[in-house]
């Protein structure tokens, strides 16, 4: 019976692997897992991590980009860092904790502006399988 | 080591940088272009799922840092320049909302 199973599972989801056999039936994500995807990728859009660092980069809903990141301090406690950057009819705001708001020019600018367009063209392409100049769905 | 003068770092493929994140002309007879546009006929704003009463919290506080340069000046564009950057960012932003919904089955 056990047999049985395991062979419709992977006939099913091409694992043998529950774990992976349950995430593999749900065929429609959720929000959040396809933010989570996103972000992985926007994290690695601006070079290597260094070792014990996690980072994030990624579009949270209409206005809003976030830059996240986490690392172990030398005293092997976890620190984080999250910005937001907040789109405005007037300009880029950049929002951090404990620091006064203003709005985000030259070189930050420039770079945010490339990396939206670089993340766009990335997610678009590999977890969307759109062409980001058409909106088309690419040919599997 | 991140900090409050963490500044967004360029990104690795040093593309130059092109203001037109992407071309919204090549959208106008796609679904997605009737997407946007029902958008901005429903009045959808960046504020549109706030309550009136944090916008008015939230414009205040921004207020209070009003830069003494605008973004526009300090990238060397004009005021129409900036808000079509502007405007462009906010039109990708809307089409990864569009692409996210249709990923989970047009579910609004």
């Amino acid at each position: 019976m056990a047999g049985f199973f395991k062979k419709s599972l992977q006939l099913l989801t091409g694992s043998d692997d529950p774990r992976l056999a349950r995430f593999s039936l749900r065929t429609r994500p959720t929000r959040r897992q396809l933010i989570q995807q996103e972000s992985q990728l926007g994290g690695k859009l601006f070079g290597a991590v260094p070792e014990g660092y996690h980072r994030q980069f990624f579009n949270l809903d209409l206005t809003t980009w976030v830059w996240y990141e986490e690392w172990q301090d030398e005293n092997g406690k976890m620190q984080s860092s999250t910005t937001r950057y907040e789109v405005h009819e007037n300009g880029i705001l950049k929002v951090q904790d404990k620091t006064p708001y203003y709005y985000i020019e030259g070189s930050e600018l420039t770079n945010l502006i490339t990396a939206i367009h670089q993340y766009y063209e990335k997610v678009a392409r590999d977890i969307y399988h759109r062409d980001p100049a058409t909106g088309k769905l690419l040919a599997a | 080591m991140p900090n409050s003068d963490t500044i967004i770092p360029s990104p690795n493929e040093s593309a130059p940088v092109d203001h037109s994140v992407f071309d919204i002309n090549r959208f106008n007879r796609t679904p997605e272009a009737r997407w946007h546009a029902g958008r901005q006929a429903s009045g959808s704003s960046h504020t549109g799922s706030r309550g009136n009463s944090e916008d008015d919290a939230l414009s205040n506080v921004y207020q209070q840092f009003e830069p003494q340069q605008s973004t526009a000046e300090s990238m060397g564009l004009d005021a129409e320049e900036m808000q079509q950057v502007i405007q462009r960012i906010m039109q990708t932003d809307q089409l990864l909302e569009w692409m996210r919904r249709e990923k989970m089955g047009g579910l609004n």
